[in-house]
């Protein structure tokens, strides 16, 4: 049977994403949001040189947190000292814990429920085609990511500068280049001349990975983003659980095939890849999953609405 | 069968409380450091790596 109440989520996503990116003016002029707002964070991937931005990206001011001790210069051997002493005093306190706060009191479900790039893929994988689930080993890369390209290259690698970079947005990040790389470059005809290998190498990556959300379920998500591989442990401590009732399962997979994210949810529910997105429970016949007794007042809010997207 | 199920539940509390603690007080520690004003600057101003210009 199914609960219309659910439909809330897409709803939740499409406030979050408008919500986040309501600066209008900087879609007209190519400028960005200057205001007081842009000292928080969101707890979601949602990029800072968006024209349209009002918040900071979580991932974008750890690296910048971590590469302010300026990188680690191993031709000038008399700085090492002062440089390690640097970049052990520039771990990002205020976002880790800000993250962890989340992830403490939600586990992953800032993923399933107010993330923009998020949303995207699962618009992106309506488009009919054949679906596939993807090798689950994929799922790791993300951790690897994490830790090497927003703490260790950016505490230690040296920019041509001589400074830290943020090298996950430098190299990697696909949100950056559709929310802050498209649009400037089409909103400011002076940055559009400089593009160079770099642009075309993040394009490159980004059209890869909107082609893949056509064909897998998010793959980005599951595969490649270092704040879904940060919040994945919390799931394992947080408030808010799921929680299934084994006994009484039928192996049906109603569940399984709404997942967001692939996952075998008889199995596999709740792991550190479970976005707490409620597809399952709006889908399983039997009434199977719930959520845990200190997420109630949270059940209320998703159950009986009756709002369709 | 049940009394373990709680015995879990209540470990998992206390490390939930735990976890909650330590964020609050990361992120106490963190503004104090004044850490939002380093990437409020990044913030405000266009950022080249994020938009793949180098
Ligand atoms: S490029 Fe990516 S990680 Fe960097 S600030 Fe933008 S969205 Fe965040
Ligand atoms: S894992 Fe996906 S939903 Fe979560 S922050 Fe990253 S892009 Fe957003
Ligand atoms: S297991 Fe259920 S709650 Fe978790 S991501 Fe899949 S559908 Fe959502």
């Amino acid at each position: 049977m199914h609960r219309p109440g659910l439909k809330i989520r897409f709803w939740t996503q499409a406030a979050a994403t408008i919500g986040s990116n309501a600066y209008l003016a900087g879609l007209k002029t190519g400028s960005l949001y200057t205001g007081v707002l842009k000292h928080a964070c969101v707890p979601t991937l949602n990029c800072y040189s968006c024209p349209a931005a009002l918040f900071s990206c979580p991932i974008g001011a750890m690296q910048v947190t971590v590469a302010g001790a300026g990188g680690l210069d191993l031709t000038a051997l008399h700085t090492i000292g002062a440089r390690l002493t640097a970049i052990s005093t520039s771990f990002p306190l205020l976002v880790i814990g800000f993250l962890a706060l989340v992830g403490g009191l939600v586990g992953r479900a800032a993923c399933g429920w107010v993330c923009p790039f998020g949303w995207f893929q699962e618009l992106l994988h309506r488009i009919p085609s054949r679906k596939f689930v993807g090798p689950q080993i994929l799922k790791y890369l993300k951790y690897l990511i994490l830790l090497v390209f927003v703490f260790i290259l950016p505490a230690f690698w040296l920019d041509e500068f001589d400074g830290g970079e943020p090298s996950f947005c430098k190299y990697l990040c696909p949100a950056g280049t559709l929310e802050g790389g498209i649009p400037l470059a089409w909103l400011q005809p002076a940055l559009r001349s400089q593009l160079g290998w770099l642009f075309t190498w993040k394009m490159s990556l980004l059209a890869l990975l909107l082609v893949a959300s056509v064909f897998f379920k998010r793959p980005f998500c599951r595969w490649g983003c270092p704040l879904g591989a940060f919040y994945g442990p919390f799931n394992r401590v947080s408030v808010y659980k799921v929680s299934f009732d084994k006994a009484g399962c039928i192996e049906c997979g109603a569940c399984s095939r709404k997942c967001p994210v692939s996952l075998d949810v008889p199995r596999e529910i709740d792991n550190a890849e479970c976005l707490r997105c409620l597809e399952c429970r709006d889908a399983c016949p039997k009434h199977l999953i719930s959520i845990n007794r200190q997420a109630r007042a949270f059940n209320s809010l998703t159950h009986d609405h009756g709002i369709k997207p | 069968m049940n009394d373990q199920i709680a015995q879990k539940s209540g470990q998992t509390s206390k490390t939930t409380i735990f976890v909650l603690l330590v964020a609050l007080a990361m992120i106490i520690i963190g503004f104090r450091n004044g850490e939002h004003r380093s990437y409020f600057q990044k913030a405000v101003m266009v950022c080249t790596q994020c938009i793949g210009l180098g």
